[in-house]
């Protein structure tokens, strides 16, 4: 197909609908005088246009209105449902039940609690340091009771100063188990703690022997 | 087709979405018309076409807003229309699907056959429209669609390749396909070369 016919044959439908521009018409109209055999395209094109048109000319304006009016009201009437029928139908479309979805929402919150009653057992305490005492590996000679008010810094130098070593302890009821360098002077330090204003009570454990 | 006015298209959605009657009639009756051609060149069908369009408008009855602007409002009631068009093809049952993809083959014609454009002769102007239309029906999508935009909506080439996403030449290619494959329908109409096949 030679450019100009090639060019006319593109540019046909567009100057049947009149969307060419002036330059386009120019060019096709000077190639349809040039080329008359060409007439019987553009009329069979024009007509092609008028057949299209035509399809759904015949209808009126208010074709199927009804039908579309009637189809919006019921549509209308089935979305005014309640907030709890569109959850149901919203559990239902994924396959659970009321009494499933129920079930486990129950089980959702029991374990909530549970885990939270866990987290709590959990947490470091003084219980939980109490029931974690270790063992004594060296036996202790003595167990003091500390007052619940005495400052524990306070405690230790004292310890210190009469020369003892804390095996256990503290405990969570204030008891410290502890052993001193040189055994004969237990009376003594029993004595000393016991006069100090950190210590409630003095007990002497059976010393240990060397 | 003109669009409704932008402030009428506002006021007419609005009331869609108040449930009032008459923005629906409104919008109806001045879009269904040339709605309802374009369903008719996509599906061949008229019942079809009539449930097409109404399924359509129930579109936006529920999502009257649903229009961001991007487009003009006809072409984007023809793109919801298009998607209901390829769930109808997906439900519509196999024989019938056979029988759509089979009107819409190419048929080589005798070489005996002298074609012209002239064919248009042969038919009385009442019933041209109709075997045109017939013609029309056996043309794949893409060139219904090419000749819809181009012939019923009167666009210019590049508003038709911007619709159908597609470069200029795919357009004029489509339309002068679609000329010669109506030409050679409208031949075998007549000569009455149109053979039936059995599915």
């Amino acid at each position: 197909m030679n450019q100009d016919l090639q060019r006319f044959s593109d540019l046909l439908p567009f100057y049947v609908n009149g969307t060419l521009s002036e330059a386009d018409k120019a060019f096709f109209e000077s190639y349809l005088l040039k080329h008359p055999e060409v007439q019987d395209e553009v009329y069979f094109t024009q007509r092609l246009r008028t057949a299209v048109k035509a399809v759904g000319s015949e209808r009126s304006e208010q074709a199927g209105l009804e039908r579309l009016l009637s189809a919006v009201r019921l549509s209308r009437k089935t979305t005014k449902t309640s907030l709890l029928d569109r959850w149901q139908q919203h559990f239902r479309d994924w396959g659970f039940t009321p009494a499933f979805v129920t079930v486990t929402i129950l089980m959702m919150i029991q374990s909530t609690v549970l885990i939270e009653r866990w987290s709590q057992d959990q947490a470091p305490s003084s219980l939980t340091t109490y029931r974690n005492l270790p063992e004594m590996s060296t036996q202790a000679h003595l167990k003091i009771i500390i007052r619940a008010n005495a400052n524990f810094s306070d405690v230790v130098m004292l310890l210190r100063q009469a020369g003892c070593n804390i095996v256990n302890g503290p405990s969570e009821s204030g008891e410290i188990w502890l052993n001193i360098d040189d055994i004969n002077r237990l009376a003594e330090v029993s004595v000393l703690l016991k006069a100090s204003a950190e210590v409630a009570d003095v007990l002497v454990i059976a010393p240990a022997t060397k | 087709m003109v669009d409704l006015p932008p402030d009428e298209l506002h006021a007419v959605l609005n009331q869609i979405a108040l449930g009032n009657d008459k923005g629906m009639e409104r919008l109806y009756k001045h879009y269904q018309q040339a709605l309802y051609a374009f369903i008719r060149h996509q599906v061949g069908f008229d019942e079809a076409a009539e449930e097409i369009l109404l399924d359509t408008f129930m579109v936006i009855n529920s999502k009257p807003f649903g229009f961001n602007g991007e487009s003009t409002f006809f072409t984007w009631l023809c793109a919801i229309a298009k998607n209901k068009v390829k769930d109808w093809l997906r439900t519509t049952d196999r024989h019938q699907k056979k029988k759509i993809k089979l009107e819409e083959q190419t048929e080589s014609l005798s070489d005996d056959l002298d074609i012209s454009w002239a064919v248009l002769d042969h038919f009385e102007k009442s019933e041209l429209n109709q075997v045109m239309q017939g013609c029309l029906d056996k043309l794949p999508s893409s060139q219904r669609e090419a000749a819809y935009w181009t012939y019923y909506n009167d666009l210019r080439i590049s508003e038709v390749a911007l619709i159908a996403q597609c470069p200029d030449n795919t357009i004029k290619t489509r339309l002068l396909h679609a000329r010669h494959k109506i030409r050679e329908c409208l031949e075998r109409s007549y000569v009455g070369l149109d053979i039936e096949r059995s599915l």
